[in-house]
């Protein structure tokens, strides 16, 4: 498939030269061609590939995150495929390989699952770095949606993992407009692809959109969103995790100067909570102030406390809804405020009794960054 | 909402700056959807030229204007781009560092917000 798909990129790159229109001339606007209108509620931090984050205010809407306002992260074009000829492949060191045409999927057991997923550089921007690296993004690159799909899990056993099979690879549609930039693959250790991990063609109630991987996608409960690969076509199962260029020199928690491929890789989320009112910037009524937001992680989340003081004292908010393994809980208090500026943190502990720290640890591609939230308003 | 609204003006106003500058993106200035859509321009400079024919093949340019490199970090991101297809000779390669170092160079390090 591989070289398939790297021809099939040479012979576009090779038409559009034999037309006599220069790369650089010819493929972005044959890229913003193909781009969608933005929605309100959504910031573009990058316009092709769609790298767009959503705002704030629209969040704290609902604890679903529409479609239209779910954040995306492509690393390439979204790729022309058809879901009528569409098939899923599962390869590898297995006893029974096959292939799925989507509809076969369907026929199956399917079920729908409230899943939060977070881009590993949400919050980048607010990094204190000098150097920054790739898009920078604010608060809003996370998002949650009920996903409706199979369970790889059940894929995976019917194709009877060899026993020496302890990795999962997702193989994606999509590629870079030149043939030499590395495909996006991520893999999964096989135990975590076993437990929980869907793959998903329904987005809360509606078909997938394109724009978030129809015909069908990883969605990968607690980890950040680099792992729910998107457009994926073939699942390998391996013996040792892929050594592809988004595993190795990108995700991995280096610091400044340190080689990537020597650092922990980026793999779960961490424990975070983010409020979406009162909003930054906001002027809120004295008196009761009504504070929400949300919190999650790769672990249930125990516990959000609130400070108005710099973090000097804390007071404890209500956990509202049911807690579902994977989604974020929502939180609410009210807390007495007084006429004047104000600065409100939110700081988040899981079961596990990890606590979301004031300053999450520097990285160089500032992965990761689950720092306190402050939210600075007036009361009047 | 701040960096919000701010991400929203600078967008505006980039389109702006570019529908003067480019007169290609015409069409796509005249749907008043796609304006939050065009991509803003490079900064003014020498090397701007270069910037725009190696670097915006596979992404636009809004990938290039959010960041904030010393010479080093350019370096490494220009070494990743030549080797997947980024096309450069070693002189417009320099240029171009020299370019985006000035253009786009480190910001000062931030207070934690
Ligand atoms: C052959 C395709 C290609 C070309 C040409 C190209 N890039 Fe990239 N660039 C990429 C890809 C792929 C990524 C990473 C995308 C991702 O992570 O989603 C990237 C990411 C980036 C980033 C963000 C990561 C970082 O290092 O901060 C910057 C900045 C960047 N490119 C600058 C440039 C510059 C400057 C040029 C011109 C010399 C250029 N690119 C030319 C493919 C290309």
């Amino acid at each position: 498939m591989d070289t398939l798909l790297s021809r099939r990129r040479f012979l576009a790159l090779a038409a559009s030269a034999s037309a006599g229109i220069a790369l650089g001339s010819l493929i972005p606007r044959r890229a913003l061609a193909a781009a969608s209108a933005i929605p309100d509620g959504v910031i573009v931090r990058n316009d092709w590939p769609e790298h767009w984050e959503t705002q704030v205010a629209a969040l704290g809407r609902a604890p679903l995150t529409a479609n239209e306002h779910f954040f995306v992260r492509s690393h390439f074009p979204v790729p022309d495929v058809e879901a009528a000829t569409w098939t899923l492949e599962i390869a590898g060191a297995c006893a029974r390989p096959r292939r799925y045409t989507l509809a076969e999927l369907q026929r199956g057991e399917s079920s729908t699952r409230t899943v939060t997923l977070e881009c590993a550089g949400n919050g980048r921007s607010r990094m204190a770095l000098a150097n920054t690296s790739g898009t920078q993004w604010d608060l809003g690159a996370v998002g949650t949606a009920g996903w409706t799909g199979v369970l790889l899990g059940d894929l995976l056993r019917e194709a009877a993992p060899a026993a020496d099979a302890a990795h999962v690879w997702f193989e994606c549609a999509d590629q870079a407009p030149m043939p030499d930039v590395p495909l996006f693959v991520r893999s999964i250790p096989l135990a975590k692809a076993l437990d929980d991990v869907m793959l998903a063609w329904g987005m809360n109630g509606k078909p997938l959109p394109r724009l978030h991987g129809a015909p069908l996608r990883a969605v990968v409960p607690g980890w950040f969103g680099m792992a729910s690969a998107k457009w994926v076509r073939r699942i390998r199962l391996e013996t040792k995790p892929s050594e592809n260029h988004f595993m190795i020199r990108g995700y991995r928690y280096n610091a400044p100067g340190e080689d990537p491929a020597k650092a922990a890789p980026v793999e779960t989320m961490r424990v975070k909570s983010l409020i979406t009112a009162p909003l930054a910037g906001g002027t809120v009524k004295a008196g009761a102030l009504t504070v929400r937001g949300f919190a999650w992680g790769d672990a249930p989340i125990a516990q959000v406390d609130l400070s108005m003081d710099g973090g000097r004292t804390w007071s404890t908010a209500v956990l509202t809804g049911a807690e579902q393994k994977g989604a974020w809980r929502t939180f609410e208090a009210a807390l007495p405020v007084d006429a004047g500026a104000h600065a409100l943190l939110a700081r988040a502990s899981d079961a596990n009794g990890v606590v979301q720290p004031r300053q999450a640890r520097i990285n160089a591609g500032g992965y990761g960054n689950n720092s306190w939230h402050e939210v600075a308003f007036h009361a009047r | 909402m701040r960096a919000d609204r701010l991400g929203t003006a600078v967008l505006v106003i980039t389109a702006v700056l570019s529908f003067a500058g480019a007169p290609g993106h015409g069409r796509e200035m005249r749907d008043a959807r796609m304006k939050r859509f065009v991509t803003p321009a490079l900064p003014p400079g020498e090397g701007r030229a270069i910037a725009e024919r190696s670097c915006v093949i596979c992404h636009s340019r809004m990938l290039l204007v959010q960041q904030a490199k010393d010479s080093t970090a350019w370096e490494k991101t220009l070494a990743t781009m030549q080797k997947w297809g980024a096309p450069l000779t070693p002189a417009e390669h320099d240029s171009l560092v020299r370019y985006l170092v000035t253009t786009l160079g480190p910001r000062a390090a931030q207070s934690p917000r």
